[in-house]
């Protein structure tokens, strides 16, 4: 820091010859001149002072008959001078200063932190929406808005988090898993309601919590069916109905289900071959204006391989510039067929993973009958999927009978 | 008991008494290493020799000879001094 300064005031490099040099550097600090950087080979001292000092020296060097030479200048000051002549590298530095510090007050970089359902799509959607998007003016971002925003458009966010660093936004999503996509809205509903089933099967187990049970285990039901009604007739003590409750009907229900599956694949496709034919080309990108040093490759097919990597200074300042190196890979498209086992195990394989995403869902399966059967040049999987599943669409009642309703809250 | 001397004691009694520093009570240099490539020494008179192999130091009761290799000052002003090098040995003479 003591560097700093004296280089921002300017010092200068002197030699001190004579007979009593030690006495010259005594005489300067009783007068208060501060030395700095003394290197002696015994006969003489070079040292360092700054430029103020080296005017007040003209006594001491009489009275102790030394020789002073000056060395060298240094500093600010003295580098100035020199850079009168540069009056256009000493503008473009300016104005280089100046475009970064601009550049610091919007933001160049979001990063999303969510590990839920909400896609960085959807969550960049919703910034654009609320003024917060890539090249947004930083201190115009109102966070604690944003983030309250944030969490009452989507109920299932517990926790959210926005933070600037630099030119970077971190957004930080915590959702809970326990709410449904879908039901977010008519969790919090309490508009009476009747559950209507969504698929044709056998019921295996109903958990009424609230309405009334129109089936009950082992019926057949249809979709459209109602399983649990909303609609609760309350009777007079001769069973003619007084009137009618309206609530928000509320069950668990599980059917076994059919489901039809079918996938097909033709054994004859094609494929992509790459003739190791290749073109490099370098891009650029200025915020949304980009460059790059050739034009598109005489390939007929190609693939595009873009490495694109934004500039930052230091760690959190990143600036509205991309460069990378774009690649031109062509290919061409070569017929190759499948063996019939190749194109069995091949369909098995979409069998599984269809189960497996059934299952991810809390879907169980409780019997499987899928054929493999070939037509032509195709193979078709067929079958069935017998199936036990949760069931309810939730649906609002709309009509209500005009007996002196009572609605339950 | 001669007069300076009786004046010494009396100083040193004084001095001890009220638990003054050293350094101001008796004109003692303070001296300050950092490992034996620095050297602080403040409370000084005077710079009597400086070589690269050795600097000597005049103080209010001795002097201080510091002898070394690569001596150099790094600064030099009326209240501090901080040398520089591979010290070697500090001698009070």
């Amino acid at each position: 820091m003591v560097g700093l300064i004296r280089s921002f005031r300017g010092y200068v490099r002197i030699r001190v010859d004579g007979v009593s040099p030690q006495r010259f550097l005594n005489l300067c600090s009783v007068h208060d001149i501060s030395l700095w950087d003394i290197v002696s080979d015994g006969n003489c001292y070079e040292l360092n002072l700054s430029v103020s000092d080296f005017f007040r020296l003209r006594p001491i060097v009489k009275k102790t008959k030394t020789k002073v030479v000056l060395l060298g200048k240094r500093g600010l000051p003295f580098r100035m001078q020199k850079w009168k002549k540069r009056k256009v590298f000493i503008l473009c530095s300016f104005l280089c200063v100046i475009g970064l510090y601009a550049v610091s007050l919007f933001i160049w970089d979001i990063r999303l932190v969510d590990e839920g359902r909400l896609t960085d799509e959807m969550l960049l959607q919703f910034l654009q929406e609320n003024g917060i998007y890539y090249g947004s003016y930083r201190d115009g971002i109102d966070i604690d808005a944003a983030e309250k925003k944030l969490r009452d458009e989507y109920p299932f966010i517990i926790w959210t988090s926005f933070k600037v660093e630099g030119t970077r936004l971190f957004v930080y999503v915590k959702e809970n898993e326990q709410i449904k996509w879908n039901d977010t809205a008519q969790e919090d509903s309490k508009e009476p309601g009747s559950l209507y089933a969504t698929v044709d099967g056998t019921v295996v187990s109903i958990v009424t919590r609230n309405g009334l049970p129109k089936v009950k285990i082992g019926d057949a039901v249809k979709k459209g069916d109602v399983l649990v009604d909303g609609e609760i007739p309350v009777y007079n003590d001769d069973e003619t109905i007084r009137e009618y409750m309206y609530v928000r009907s509320d069950a668990d229900i599980r059917l076994e289900t059919e489901l039809k599956y079918h996938k097909e694949i033709p054994l004859d496709y094609e494929k992509k071959v790459y003739t190791g034919n290749e073109k490099k080309t370098y891009y650029f990108r200025v915020h949304n204006n980009s460059f790059s040093t050739a034009g598109i490759p005489g390939f007929s097919e190609y693939d595009i391989v873009t490495d694109l990597q934004q500039a930052k200074l230091m760690n959190d300042f990143y600036l509205p510039l991309y460069f990378g190196r774009i690649t031109y890979r062509e290919y061409q498209m070569e017929a190759i067929s499948y063996t019939e086992s190749e194109g069995k195990s091949l369909l098995n394989y979409e069998f599984e993973k269809f189960c497996k995403t059934l299952q991810q869902k809390g879907v169980q399966i409780v019997e499987k009958d899928v054929k493999i059967e070939k037509n032509g040049r195709t193979l078709h999987a067929n079958g069935k999927i017998l199936v036990e599943m949760s069931d309810g669409d939730n649906k609002p009642i709309t009509e209500r009978k005009q007996t002196g309703e009572t609605e339950i809250e | 008991m001669g007069k300076t001397k009786l004046f010494e004691h009396a100083k040193n009694k004084v001095s001890d008494t009220l638990k003054l520093p050293k350094d101001l009570a008796k004109g003692e240099a303070l001296i300050g290493l950092t490992g034996r490539e620095e050297v602080y020494i403040e409370n000084y008179k005077g710079i009597l020799e400086c070589t690269p192999s050795s600097v000597v130091i005049a103080t209010g009761r001795c002097r201080v000879q510091i002898t070394g290799k690569d001596l150099k000052v790094d600064y030099y002003t009326n209240d501090e001094m901080k040398i520089e090098g591979l010290l070697h040995q500090i001698t009070f003479m």
